[in-house]
């Protein structure tokens, strides 16, 4: 079973890449959402007089309204990152309204270039860079630039200006061309730069790893060394030099092979879950820290490096920022994708808790299909799964 | 030296530390900058076309050469930035949209304004170039300049047509909508990433724990292959200890206490690799295969040897210990005296193929806990990154096909999956 498909390359955003600035730029969303909704009325109340199908304005304002929610709620903290086919639904609402918008001043706009819709799609554009994929804001821009300018030429015989229909054309695109053209190569830049980054810390990261190989190595021969050196090594010593072996030989045989018989299996049968919360567990050894992981299947084993850096770095915060008590990391496969849930007791506050993981969270949120958090009487429980 | 090469695509939760975040947040939006004074120079350029060939008869197509020498420096600015071209960008822009309302007035006979709908886009390209620099706040001071640059420009053009000035609000707009979302990017990028610093030191324990994990498995199968193994035969062992088992525990013992299990120093790896191609590969296998016969499997090596010198010292290490267990399987349970390796290589890979017409077993026996075959063939070929298949039936013999890259993964160094 794969748990671990990587990001499909149209599926790379800013929000996936790196959550902590897609959720520092959510002022900046909100900011331009609330933008794009005054300036429908700002500009209705000086050009009023070309509205001459009101119906179709009130429809654009409802497009626009869907459009704006669709947005701030898919960039909600609280909601997993924001999937293709609502981001689709977001696009088609912009070009219904720019549409119904051009419908409702049909033989009556005057001057095309200042029209609200196509400067309220621009900046509904440059809103939803930290959230999708550069390839797919330039796609719209493209598909909302033509449809502006088809909209131009379409309403090209009402306007006042005596200038060529082609002119007519560019001028009322210009707005969305421009703000998609400019959110496109923002967020292209970005995510490659973020790309590039993330390749050279885990390259730094794996060679920290292998500076530290030959130390992990002679450890481990050590702590196996130590242990034989206590009855196993003696033995054999002994058993090479006698002329023979008898009975008792080979019962203390039998009961030191099945003594490293079982230590072994022990290690063997030991989940990558129990081992990391062990590890970690182990670096607090005066405190009284319950760890439990739940992985009958061994997932986290076969979870990608990130993945599992993740939960540990979960772990490592709860233990460490958030004195917990207790920990209880379960992981499972529904539907072939990972699934996590963590627990953990803390003496804090839980709304202090909350923000001691804030980052974390938001770290969580950038990396999965569903994420959620519950209060339980002095407990967290931290709900994920991943996927795309 | 192994490969850690990250893979493009998949996810990552190491964002980008504050230091990077500032840089690369002022680059993008330096790209996004370019990318819409493009449009506004393109828009500038078909405006232009479109009226030139709608009133034929006036003279506007100059007004198009000064578009070119601001095109030509924007992507410059764009595929080297520099201080020197966005400099130039700025001083050459000026001047273009001083020489363009020029002849915009001129050739269509109207009176120029500094907010007219071409010019206004001459004036945001210029305000939009952003500039270059590290940090945002520098980008805030490019787009300042650039902003007086452009009224400046424009007022010299109304001076020498003598029309008077009003103030572009467009421009304005501009300038204080790139400088407002720069600054709140300035506070945002900087702020809540507190949990970095966690993630990268999981990142490199967890990298760590990887390494462990492969030794670990490693030092589990040796003990398998010669302490318990040992054990057992002193169990299984009445009276006297032939002298040939006495060398193996000897020796055992020696491999145990007196040397490194594991060939991880650099170093000695490459002077191995070195040698590797001399043959001395086979003779290191043969030696490895006859200890593991003990005197009582006659084994035939066969196929091409010369395959073992596509593997490093560590893989070959680990590919030989597993075959050699193998022929201690041999010699234990298959009941028989003769057995076959066959080397065999290509298409990445190096294998070996185990055979023996003895008694063989019913693969669903599991008579050694999750030792055995799991840990000293299948788990040790793991931590190289290889595979074990075995097929038996009772009295039909065993094959075991072992299988190993022949240049590792980066798994198999257990640092990076």
């Amino acid at each position: 079973m794969n748990l671990d498909p990587p990001i499909p390359s149209s599926q790379v955003t800013l929000e996936r890449l790196d959550p902590l600035s897609a959720a520092a730029a959510r002022p900046v969303t909100t900011g331009a959402a609330l933008l794009a909704l005054a300036l429908p009325p700002l500009t209705l109340l000086t050009r009023s007089h070309e509205v001459t199908q009101p119906i179709w304005l009130v429809l654009s304002l409802i497009a626009l309204a869907a459009a704006v929610w669709l947005l701030l709620d898919r960039s909600r903290a609280s909601r997993p990152v924001w999937q293709s086919a609502s981001a689709q639904v977001f696009q088609v609402l912009l070009a219904a309204v720019l549409v119904t918008s051009a419908a409702s001043t049909a033989g009556a706009n005057a001057l095309i270039r200042d029209d609200w819709a196509p400067l309220v799609v621009g900046v509904l554009l440059v809103a939803s860079t930290p959230y999708r994929p550069a390839r797919e804001i330039m796609f719209w821009t493209i598909v909302h630039t033509l449809l502006c300018a088809a909209l131009g030429v379409v309403q090209s015989p009402a306007a006042s200006t005596e200038v060529p229909v082609l002119t007519l054309a560019v001028t009322g695109s210009f707005s969305v061309a421009v703000m998609g053209f400019a959110a496109a190569a923002y967020a292209r830049s970005l995510n490659s730069s973020t790309q590039l980054w993330h390749d050279r810390a885990w390259q730094s990261a794996a060679a920290a790893a292998v500076e530290h190989r030959s130390g992990v190595a002679r450890s481990v021969q050590q702590r196996r060394v130590s242990l034989l050196n206590r009855e196993v090594v003696p033995y054999l010593q002994r058993v090479v030099a006698a002329e023979t072996i008898d009975d008792d030989d080979r019962d203390e045989a039998r009961r030191l092979a099945r003594s490293i018989r079982t230590l072994l299996v022990t290690d063997v049968e030991k989940t990558w879950a129990q081992l990391m919360l062990d590890e970690l567990v182990g670096r607090h050894p005066r405190l009284n820290i319950v760890a439990v992981a739940d992985d009958p299947d061994d997932l986290g084993r076969h979870a990608v490096l990130e993945r599992r850096t993740l939960l540990r770095a979960l772990a490592a915060i709860s233990l460490e920022r958030l004195s917990a008590s207790e920990l209880e990391l379960r992981l499972s496969a529904p539907e072939g994708r990972l699934a996590v849930q963590w627990s953990v007791a803390t003496p804090r506050p839980l709304p202090d808790a909350r923000r001691e993981l804030r980052a974390m969270l938001e770290l969580i949120r950038g990396l999965t299909l569903r994420s959620s958090v519950h209060e339980l009487p002095g407990r967290l429980v931290l709900e994920f799964e991943y996927g795309y | 030296m192994h490969s850690h090469v990250g893979r493009k695509g998949c996810i990552v939760p190491l964002g980008l530390p504050p230091h990077l975040a500032a840089r690369t947040t002022s680059t993008a939006i330096a790209r996004a900058g370019h990318a819409a004074a493009a449009v506004c120079l393109t828009t500038v350029g078909l405006v232009v076309v479109s009226i030139q060939a709608y009133l034929p008869q006036v003279i506007l197509w100059p007004a198009l050469v000064v578009l070119i020498p601001m095109a030509v420096l924007l992507v410059l600015l764009e595929r080297s930035p520099s201080a020197f071209i966005a400099v130039s960008y700025l001083v050459i822009g000026g001047l273009c949209v001083v020489w363009y309302s020029l002849i915009a007035s001129i050739q269509l006979d109207t009176p120029v304004a500094n907010d007219d709908f071409t010019i206004v886009l001459l004036k945001l390209s210029l305000i939009l170039v952003i500039g270059v620099g590290p940090s945002l706040g520098i980008s805030m001071v490019w787009t300042t300049v650039a902003y007086l640059v452009g009224e400046l420009a424009s007022v010299a053009a109304l001076v020498m047509l003598g029309a008077p000035w009003r103030f572009d609000t467009i421009s304005f707009a501009a300038w204080f909508i790139v400088v407002g979302l720069l600054a709140v990017l300035r506070v945002d990028r900087l702020t809540g990433r507190d949990s970095q610093s966690e993630i990268y030191r999981a990142a490199r324990d967890e990298m760590l724990a990887d390494v462990r994990r492969v030794f670990e498995q490693r030092a589990t199968a040796l003990l398998h292959d010669t302490v318990l193994n040992q054990l057992a035969v002193i169990t299984a062992t009445a009276g006297e200890l032939s002298p040939a088992v006495r060398a193996a525990i000897r020796s055992d013992l020696e491999t145990i206490v007196g040397q490194e299990w594991f060939d991880v120093d650099p170093a000695q790896a490459a002077d191995d690799d070195a040698r590797s191609e001399s043959a001395d590969r086979e003779g290191r296998l043969r030696a490895v295969v006859d200890d593991a016969a003990g005197g009582e499997v006659r084994v035939a090596i066969e196929g091409d040897a010369a395959v073992l010198a596509a593997l490093d010292s560590e893989a070959f290490d680990e590919f030989s210990r597993a075959i050699g267990q193998c022929i201690a399987n041999v010699r234990r349970h298959a009941g028989i005296g003769t057995a076959d390796v066959v080397l065999g290589g290509g298409g990445g890979e190096v294998s070996a193929m185990v055979i023996d017409g003895g008694r063989g077993f019913a693969l669903d026996a599991r008579t050694d806990g999750r030792l055995g075959v799991g840990t000293s063939i299948v788990g040790r070929l793991e931590t190289i990154g290889g595979s074990a298949t075995v097929w038996s039936q009772p009295g039909k013999g065993t094959s075991v096909l072992l299988r190993v890259p022949a240049a590792r993964s980066s798994s198999a160094t257990g640092v990076r999956p």
